[in-house]
């Protein structure tokens, strides 16, 4: 259950991070269509955390599984200021557990909330810090190590 | 644990110096009689620590569940983590207005307890209005923030959510 | 304890606050004048005492007790000075003009966004508060 793929949607729906773990060019337009379906999907499921469903926790910001396809999984999490992290994983047989992909999403929302206080960041640009980038990495490391695991 | 209780004397006391001084910068860069100007400026200041620090105060506190429960929230964890107390009173016609009345707010508590410095005061408030508005925003309300002195260190501010 | 009258100045000679509760009997000069005579007199007595002291000392002059009444001193580090008249009755005030100093001055003059330094205190805050923690005393 390694995460291949990670991104970063802003509140106006356009990506403002897309990174994947082996940077190759046709496997970077995938994702990137991958990420652009499961906007829909999250779109979806937050205007109907509305209505309790078993299940699903509307005080949550973690979403959850978006949508299988045959290669990867798509994991969701939107967090109160609109902003959506989607996170790739490859679609291996193991089940991959939610408590460790909200541990992922929580790396990642603190990564975020820190680079947002950078003074040189303006909301809303594309993220070019190195130490998103690095936290971002260690995402990738951490994921390869839940895999090791099983 | 008076360690800590030194520390955020500190802090606390940084900011609002900082804050003083600031003001005073813009009131001399601007020259006489331009407060409005002194005043969009420190929202717009206001603003972008807003986004930034909502970002951080809500990252552990559970969705939103509507307008009101943001605007709560604001009353609450992010006025403690601005100003280190909560808003004293909410109002809201359940439309599109809500009133938030600080008893004592913190940058004008050593201004006066009276009707000495009313007309200054004014310019005292406008960083935290942009606060509001750029935290609110950030949150995906756009609304507008207008602040009033009712009787010193009291004040409340108006937030008229924009469709 | 009776507190007469309170001066603060600040490390140029000018006088930013004066106030007077018991007065009885007037300089005889302009109040410009007065401030500016017991600025001079606290600058030479603390040098007096400082080149004629016999051990050295890091405290200088903590005032000085006349027929009728007595005139006590307290300095910041930043170069407030703090002059009060009391009646001849009263001890050491060393602590009070200290608060007087750290809990009403700093709180209200210092941290208070509109005075600048260097500028008479206006505030009336300051002088509320002031006015409570003597009265409070006196009545001690």
């Amino acid at each position: 259950m390694a995460a291949v793929c990670v991104a970063v949607i802003s509140k106006q729906n356009f990506p403002l991070y897309l990174r994947s773990v082996n940077p190759q060019n046709e496997a970077d337009l995938q994702f990137q269509y991958l990420v652009h379906a499961s906007i829909d999907v999250v779109e979806e499921k937050v205007s109907t955390l509305g209505t309790p469903k078993a299940g699903q926790d509307p005080r949550e910001h973690y979403l959850g599984l978006l949508y299988p396809s045959e290669q990867y999984k798509v994991y969701g999490y939107a967090t109160n200021t609109r902003v959506k992290f989607i996170l790739v994983v490859e679609n291996t047989t193991s089940q991959s557990r939610d408590t460790e992909m909200k541990m992922l999403f929580k790396n990642l929302h603190v990564a975020y909330a820190d680079m947002l206080c950078n003074p040189f960041y303006t909301p809303g640009q594309k993220i070019t810090s190195r130490t998103f980038n690095n936290a971002v990495s260690s995402i990738f490391q951490m994921s390869k190590g839940f895999t090791s695991k099983e | 644990m008076s360690v800590t209780t030194v520390q955020a004397e500190t802090s606390q006391c940084l900011f609002e110096f900082l804050h003083m001084e600031i003001v005073s910068q813009l009131q001399q860069e601007a020259g006489p009689d331009k407060k409005g100007e002194v005043q969009q400026r420190l929202e717009s200041l206001g603003h972008r620590v807003g986004e930034s620090l909502v970002e951080r105060t809500s990252r552990d506190h559970p969705r939103f569940k509507n307008e009101l429960d943001a605007v709560v929230f604001m009353c609450k964890q992010f006025w403690v983590t601005a100003f280190n107390k909560n808003i004293d009173n909410l109002k809201t016609n359940h439309q599109d207005t809500y009133v938030l009345h600080d008893n004592a707010f913190r940058l004008l508590q050593h201004l006066s307890e009276g009707n000495q410095y009313r007309e200054e005061a004014q310019t005292y408030l406008s960083f935290a209005c942009g606060l509001l508005t750029g935290a609110l925003s950030n949150v995906g309300i756009k609304c507008q923030v207008t602040a009033e002195v009712t009787k010193m260190p009291a004040c409340t501010f108006q937030v008229k959510v924009l469709l | 304890m009776t507190i007469y009258n309170l001066y603060i100045f600040d490390r140029n000679c000018s006088c930013l606050y004066y106030k007077e509760w018991t007065r009885q009997k007037e300089a005889g000069i302009p109040r410009e004048e007065e401030f500016k005579l017991m600025y001079g007199m606290i600058f030479s007595l603390k040098s007096l005492i400082s080149r004629l002291s016999i051990i050295s000392a890091k405290e200088g002059l903590v005032g000085y007790t006349a027929s009728n009444y007595k005139l006590h001193y307290f300095e910041t580090p930043t170069g407030f000075k703090f002059v009060m008249n009391t009646d001849t009755s009263v001890g050491n005030v060393q602590d009070v003009l200290r608060h007087i100093y750290a809990r009403i001055f700093v709180e209200y003059v210092v941290r208070n966004p509109v005075a600048r330094p260097g500028e008479h205190v206006d505030s009336e805050l300051f002088a509320a508060k002031l006015d409570d923690y003597i009265q409070d005393l006196s009545f001690k």
